[in-house]
C-alpha cells in the first residue's frame, strides 16, 4: 500500500462526515493524478459502511478499480469488507469483484473476457490496464521459468507488434523454440525463496554463529 | 443471556453500613491519590460486596450516596461508571440505562477532556473504563439491531437518540482523547516508550487523561475491527505497535493486551498476512499461558481462558490457509494446537468449508453493522448481516484456494512432473491446472512486518511450504519441477528454553523450603500484582 504517509484523512479527519465530498473530489485527483491514497479511500468506504444511503456507486467503483490495481496488495479484499451485501450485487461493483476473483484465481482469459464487458469504465483509469498487465506478468514469471508465447499473448491481451514489442522492452528475456515448434519466452531464472541445503543435517544440529550468540546469553 | 428477572431493591430503607463504608473509604484514598489502596477496594472490595449484597441487582442509585461523598460530582460520575458496569453484567439493561451510562461516559470523558483532572487513578481502572465503554457500544449495536422485539415506545425512543452509542460519536470520542493526550507525540519521541513503561503515566500530574488516551488506541483498534475495517484498525494503533515489544506497556495489564493481540492478530488473518497473523498470537498464547495463574480469583479469568481458546482457532485457520505460518509458533503452542485441533485443523485442510465456517464463527469478534436500521421497517435483524458480510468474503478466499492442499500433497511426490500428467491425476484441464499452478505461488507469498513502520507496513515475503516452477522440455512439453522446503529448524532457539529450564530447576532445587503460608495467603509474584 503505497503513498498513503502523506494522507491527511487519518486520525480525526477520518471520521468527519462533512468531509464526505471531499473524499469524493479526492478519488477524482487521485484518478487525474494517477496518485494512489489507501487512508482516504479508506476513510470514504468508512462513511460510505456507516451511511450507506449516501453511497455514490460511481466514485465507490473508481476506489475499487485503483485498489485492483494495487494488486498483489489486498486493498481491494480489505475494502470489500466495508461494502454492505446489498451494495455488492450492484453494478459495476458485481462485475468489478468477478474481475478481481479472476486475478486472484489466475483465471486470466476469463479475465479478459469479462472485462471486456466493462471496459468503458476501466477505460477511465489512466493506467489501469498497465497495472492489470504488470500484475499477470509477475504472478506469471514467479510461478513459470518458460512460458509459451501465444499463451503469453493470451494472459495478457497482447498480440502480434504488441506482444513483440513488450518481449523486446524486457533485455533479460530470451526466446526459442521447441523442437514440435513451439515457440517459448524465457523469464530471469526463479530465485526460490529458500533452499534444500538448510535445515537439520542427518545425525547432528546445525547452529548458526547468530543462533550461538543467543545460546551464550543464555548460558550467562 | 440469560438473566432472571431483575430484583431492584428498595433503598430508602437505608444502603447497608459496609457499602457505605467502602464508599467512604474510596472516596478518601481517591482524594488521597493512594493508588495501591484504590485499587484492591475497586479490584477486591468491590467484587466481594457485589457478590454479597448485589447479587442478580444493582447497586444503589448515585442519590443514596451522594451525601456520603461530599456530592462531589467527579466521584459520583465515577461510581456511575461501576455502577452501571455492574449493571450491564448483572441484569439486562433497559434503553433508558443505556442512555444513561451513555451520559455518563460523555460526562467523563468530557472532564477529562477539558483537562480538568488532577486526580490520580488506577492504570487498571483506567483501561476496565475504554474497554467497557467500547463493550457497552457493542451492545447497544446489538440490541439495536433487534428491532422485531421492540414496542412501538422503544422505537419512538430510539427515533429521538441518534447520536447515543452512534459509531461516528464513538471513534470521535477515542480519537479526541488520543489528541488531547498528546500520548502520540509523546511516545514518539527518543526515550518516551522506555520512560511511559517505567513509570507507568505515574509521573507527572495527574496519569487519567494520558492512560486514557494510550488506551483509546486499543479502543479504536476494536471499534474498527468490529466493522471490518482492518487496515483502519492497525492503523489507528499509531504507536502501539504489536511487534515492538520492548518497553510495550499493555503486558502490564492482561484485558488490554490480550484485547491488543486478539484484534490485531484478527485483522492480519483478514487482511492475508498469515504471518504476522501467526505470530500475533504466538506471542499472546504465551503471554496468557504465562500470567493466567494469577487471574484465577479476578472476574476477568472466564474471559481470559475465553479469548485463548478462541485465539488457538484462529490460529489453527492460519495455519491451514499458511502452513508456512508454522515457523512463527513456538513449540509448546504449536504442541497445544495439535492436541486442541489436529482433527480440525486436517479437515480445513482437506477444504471442508463447514469447519472453516464453524471455526470463524466461534473465534471473530461480534461484528456489528455501524448504519442505524430502518426504524420504520421494524421487522428485520440486523445483527447477523455484520456476521454474514464478513464470513462471506473470508469463505470467498477458502474457496478459490481449495484445490491447494491436494496440488501441494501430489508435488511433493515428484521432482518433476509433466504438466498434462499432472493434470489427469488432479482431474482438472491443463488450462485450469495452469492457473491453480500459478494461485499456489501468488499464494506463497504475503506481506509482512519486516522491522520498520507501523503496525501496517510490510514488505512480500515467501510463506510456502514448498518450491516449485513449471518449465517447458524441448520438445515443447510442459514441466513442474519441484524442490521442497525443509522447515529451517531454529535450534538456537530450542536450545536456549531448555537451558533456560534446566537452570530454573537447578536454582528451584537448590532453594530453601519456604514455612508454610499463613491461612493459605499465597505470595504473589511481582507480575501479579503489578498493574494497577
Amino acid at each position: 500500500m503505497v503513498d498513503e504517509s502523506k494522507s491527511t484523512f487519518t486520525g480525526a479527519a477520518g471520521y468527519d462526515p462533512n468531509r464526505l465530498s471531499q473524499l469524493e473530489e479526492n478519488v477524482s485527483s487521485q484518478v487525474k493524478s494517477g496518485a494512489y491514497d489507501m487512508d482516504a479511500n479508506l476513510a470514504l468506504f468508512r462513511h460510505y459502511n456507516f451511511a450507506p444511503e449516501k453511497a455514490n456507486i460511481q466514485a465507490m467503483a473508481t476506489v475499487l478499480i485503483k485498489a485492483q490495481m494495487q494488486l498483489p496488495n489486498h486493498d481491494f479484499a480489505q475494502l470489500l469488507h466495508l461494502i454492505p451485501e446489498r451494495l455488492q450485487e450492484e453494478q459495476p461493483v458485481a462485475a468489478l469483484i468477478a474481475l478481481t476473483q479472476h486475478l486472484e484465481g489466475a483465471r486470466f482469459q476469463a479475465y479478459w473476457q469479462a472485462a471486456d464487458s466493462c471496459k468503458d469504465i476501466l477505460a477511465s483509469v489512466p493506467g489501469y490496464y498497465d497495472a492489470i498487465r504488470a500484475y499477470i506478468l509477475l504472478a506469471i514469471s514467479s510461478t513459470c521459468q518458460k512460458f509459451g508465447k501465444q499463451l503469453l499473448g493470451d494472459s495478457l491481451m497482447l498480440d502480434g507488434a504488441a506482444l513483440e514489442k513488450l518481449i523486446q522492452g524486457h533485455k533479460d528475456w530470451t526466446e526459442s523454440k521447441a523442437q514440435n515448434g513451439r515457440e517459448i519466452v524465457i523469464f530471469p531464472k526463479i530465485e526460490q525463496s529458500s533452499s534444500r541445503s538448510q535445515g537439520a543435517t542427518p545425525g547432528g544440529m546445525k547452529v548458526d554463529v547468530a543462533q550461538l550468540g543467543l545460546l551464550l546469553q543464555t548460558v550467562h | 443471556m440469560a438473566f432472571g428477572a431483575p430484583r431492584y431493591i428498595d433503598f430508602s430503607d437505608g444502603v447497608p453500613d459496609m457499602v457505605k463504608q467502602f464508599v467512604v473509604y474510596f472516596y478518601r484514598h481517591i482524594r488521597e491519590r493512594n493508588i495501591p489502596e484504590i485499587f484492591s477496594m475497586y479490584e477486591v472490595s468491590f467484587a466481594k460486596l457485589s457478590e454479597r449484597f448485589f447479587k442478580g441487582t444493582t447497586w444503589p442509585p448515585v442519590e443514596y450516596i451522594a451525601e456520603l461523598v461530599d456530592k462531589d460530582s467527579v466521584f459520583c460520575l465515577l461510581y456511575k461508571e461501576m455502577y452501571f458496569r455492574h449493571l450491564y453484567a448483572t441484569v439486562q439493561p433497559t434503553l433508558e440505562q443505556r442512555c444513561e451510562s451513555w451520559d455518563n461516559y460523555c460526562a467523563i470523558f468530557n472532564i477529562m477532556l477539558s483537562s480538568s483532572i488532577n486526580m490520580q487513578l488506577p492504570n487498571g481502572w483506567l483501561w476496565d473504563m475504554v474497554d467497557e465503554f467500547v463493550y457497552q457500544f457493542q451492545s447497544w449495536q446489538q440490541y439495536r439491531g433487534k428491532l422485531n422485539t421492540k414496542s412501538a415506545e422503544e422505537l419512538e425512543t430510539l427515533h429521538n437518540c441518534d447520536r447515543v452509542w452512534s459509531i461516528l460519536s464513538v471513534l470521535n470520542y477515542l480519537q479526541a482523547l488520543v489528541d488531547k493526550s498528546g500520548i502520540v507525540a509523546e511516545l514518539s519521541t527518543p526515550g518516551g516508550m522506555e520512560r511511559f513503561y517505567k513509570t507507568e503515566g505515574y509521573d507527572a500530574g495527574s496519569n487519567v487523561l494520558r492512560m486514557v488516551g494510550y488506551f483509546s488506541l486499543v479502543g479504536l483498534l476494536r471499534v474498527h475491527t468490529l466493522v471490518g475495517d482492518y487496515h483502519g484498525a492497525l492503523k489507528a494503533l499509531a504507536v502501539v505497535h504489536p511487534f515492538q515489544r520492548t518497553n510495550l506497556y499493555t503486558p502490564k495489564i492482561a484485558g488490554c493486551n490480550i484485547a491488543l493481540y486478539y484484534y490485531s492478530g484478527f485483522c492480519y488473518l483478514l487482511l492475508r498476512r498469515y504471518l504476522d497473523a501467526a505470530r500475533a498470537f504466538n506471542n499472546v498464547l504465551n503471554y496468557i499461558a504465562r500470567v493466567k495463574q494469577y487471574h484465577q480469583r479476578s472476574a476477568q479469568y472466564e474471559q481470559i481462558l475465553k479469548k485463548n481458546e478462541q485465539m488457538y482457532a484462529l490460529t489453527a485457520i492460519v495455519l491451514a490457509l499458511c502452513p508456512a505460518a508454522q515457523r512463527e509458533l513456538d513449540e509448546n503452542v504449536m504442541n497445544t494446537l495439535r492436541e486442541k485441533y489436529n482433527e480440525k485443523m486436517m479437515k480445513m485442510v482437506r477444504g471442508v468449508d463447514s469447519t472453516y465456517e464453524e471455526l470463524f464463527a466461534y473465534a471473530c469478534p461480534k461484528f456489528i453493522t455501524a448504519a442505524p436500521p430502518n426504524l420504520d421497517a421494524p421487522s428485520a435483524n440486523t445483527n447477523q448481516e455484520a456476521y454474514r458480510l464478513q464470513l462471506r468474503c473470508f469463505l470467498g478466499l477458502v474457496q478459490e484456494q481449495r484445490h491447494l492442499p491436494s496440488l501441494k500433497q501430489l508435488l511433493k511426490l515428484y521432482t518433476t512432473i509433466s504438466l498434462p500428467k499432472l493434470a489427469s491425476l488432479m482431474d482438472l484441464d491443463e488450462a485450469t491446472l495452469r492457473s491453480q499452478l500459478i494461485l499456489l505461488k501468488t499464494t506463497g507469498f504475503c506481506i509482512t512486518w519486516n522491522g520498520e513502520g507501523d503496525a501496517t507496513a510490510g514488505t512480500r515475503q515467501a510463506a510456502t511450504d514448498i518450491e516449485f516452477h513449471t518449465d517447458i522440455d524441448e520438445e515443447g512439453v510442459e514441466l513442474v519441477t519441484v524442490a521442497e522446503v525443509k522447515p529451517v529448524r531454529r535450534q538456537g532457539e530450542f536450545l536456549a528454553r531448555h537451558i533456560a529450564k534446566f537452570e530454573e530447576i537447578v536454582r528451584d532445587l537448590n532453594m530453601p523450603i519456604p514455612p508454610p503460608a499463613v491461612d493459605g495467603a499465597v505470595p504473589l509474584p511481582r507480575a501479579a500484582v503489578a498493574g494497577y
